[in-house]
């Protein structure tokens, strides 16, 4: 899909705005990413998992997976 | 019918079973994703399951045709000025219970949440808020604490039938707590009641009271299956009294039922002790009193009797009418139809069982 923002937390809130409720199933009511999601820009993991201020370019790619955990 | 169906919260999704000519597992439903507590909402007939998403955290499900189709609503969302101890935010951990309001309130609901958040919804769950008088209790920063999960948390509810707006709480660990006035103001409820793990096992809050339950048909009478053994009050949690056996089984546990209508008739599933969280000699049991723990039976028929290590979690028992059902944390659902005496095994190969829940058949 196509988003907007210069952050990982813009980018993800332009998503909300398509899709409402999938932005809770990333992050808690602080903004700070679930403890086992993971996103990428590219192939970097994002830093600041607290308010997901890392940058996202321009045509930048920015990846959700499931963390690996559980049993 | 009441015990026609059984809504059982597993580790593993939620499983349906139904009373045909036997008990049989009928439908599956949110397979994979660990559903702590399901209930019915007996004014309704609606089908609610708290989800515990591994990846994507706690969610809010209803259901108005017994599982075949879900509905997601908003999970409860802690305020943004909520903190834990040192400031620390506050933020949903797990949807621990789900309660149900008075008859004449047919969109109010209670969610019992970690890290001791009471939340509320009077639209039938499409919005909740927390309910700020007991966040804002003072004892909570200083005296409220982790028992079974990480944080304190909520796990009983019991709406006294005669008025919604008198409510009580089960809290681990802080103990029992009662407003009577529509949530507004909250007081610890907690007198005779033994906390061993504390340096004062008398304080006011503190407790652990695994699971609080009322009678309908003598409000005034409560239970609860403590970390301490089993208690009881007959003067609306003014007063509590031990009720368990000091040398039998019937003493350490998390599950309590009480019989719907007769407030001296009470079952638990007893384990070892708070150290050993196994059956009591590796051989499975309920125990049941007819007279308001003066004296406990105890029932093993249908059980296994070796090599056991079975036992219950809080919310994996309960009672409709001479059906008695619990599940086990090692994956068996085991159920009666003689008020508890003997047993038949509906599955002992299921997920580690959260919670079990009678409901009327669809």
């Amino acid at each position: 899909m196509q988003a907007e923002g210069v952050t990982v937390a813009e980018t993800l809130l332009d998503v909300e705005r398509n899709y409402p409720g999938v932005r809770d199933y990333l992050v808690d009511e602080r903004g700070s990413l679930r403890k086992h999601v993971n996103i990428f820009i590219g192939e970097a993991l994002v830093r600041d998992r607290a308010a997901l201020s890392d940058p996202v370019t321009e045509d930048a790619e920015v990846f959700v997976f499931q963390a690996l955990s559980g049993g | 019918m009441a015990g026609s169906m059984l809504a059982v919260g597993t580790r593993k999704g939620l499983l349906l079973f139904a009373q045909q000519r036997s008990w049989k597992l009928v439908r599956e439903c949110h397979i994979g994703v660990p559903v702590p507590y399901a209930a019915v909402d007996p004014r309704s007939g609606t089908l609610w399951a708290s989800l515990d998403h591994g990846h994507w955290g706690q969610k809010l499900q209803r259901s108005t045709n017994m599982g075949v189709d879900w509905q997601e609503l908003p999970a409860p969302k802690y305020p943004e000025d909520a903190t834990l101890r040192e400031d620390k935010p506050a933020t949903l951990r797990y949807l621990w219970v789900i309660g149900f309001g008075g008859a004449e309130q047919p969109g109010r609901i209670y969610i019992g949440t970690e890290p001791g958040g009471l939340f509320v919804s009077d639209d039938g769950g499409e919005s909740c808020r927390l309910v700020e008088g007991l966040w804002n209790h003072p004892s909570r920063p200083g005296h409220w604490m982790g028992g079974g999960r990480d944080e304190a948390g909520i796990h009983s509810i019991v709406v006294d039938p005669r008025d919604p707006r008198h409510i009580m709480v089960g809290i681990s660990c802080a103990g029992v707590f009662e407003s009577f006035d529509d949530c507004q103001t909250w007081a610890p409820r907690n007198k005779g009641l033994k906390a061993a793990f504390l340096p004062d096992p008398t304080v006011d809050i503190g407790h652990d009271p695994h699971l609080l339950v009322g009678c309908a048909g003598s409000p005034d009478v409560l239970w609860q299956q403590n970390h301490c053994g089993i208690f009881r009050s007959v003067d609306g949690a003014k007063n509590w009294q031990a009720v368990h056996e000091e040398q039998g089984p019937a003493n350490f546990g998390f599950a309590i039922a009480v019989d719907d209508q007769n407030a001296d008739t009470a079952w638990v599933v007893p384990a070892t002790s708070d150290e050993v969280r196994v059956a009591v000699d590796r051989a499975l049991c309920v125990c049941r009193t007819d007279d308001a723990g003066r004296s406990w039976k105890t029932f093993r028929q249908g059980l296994p009797q070796s090599d056991c290590y079975d036992f219950a979690f809080r919310h994996a028992l309960d009672v409709g009418a001479d059906n008695v059902a619990f599940g086990t944390a090692t994956g068996s659902l085991y159920h009666s139809a003689d008020r508890g005496e003997t047993w038949q095994c509906l599955g002992d190969h299921l997920p580690p069982i959260y919670s079990v829940r009678f409901a009327a058949g669809e």
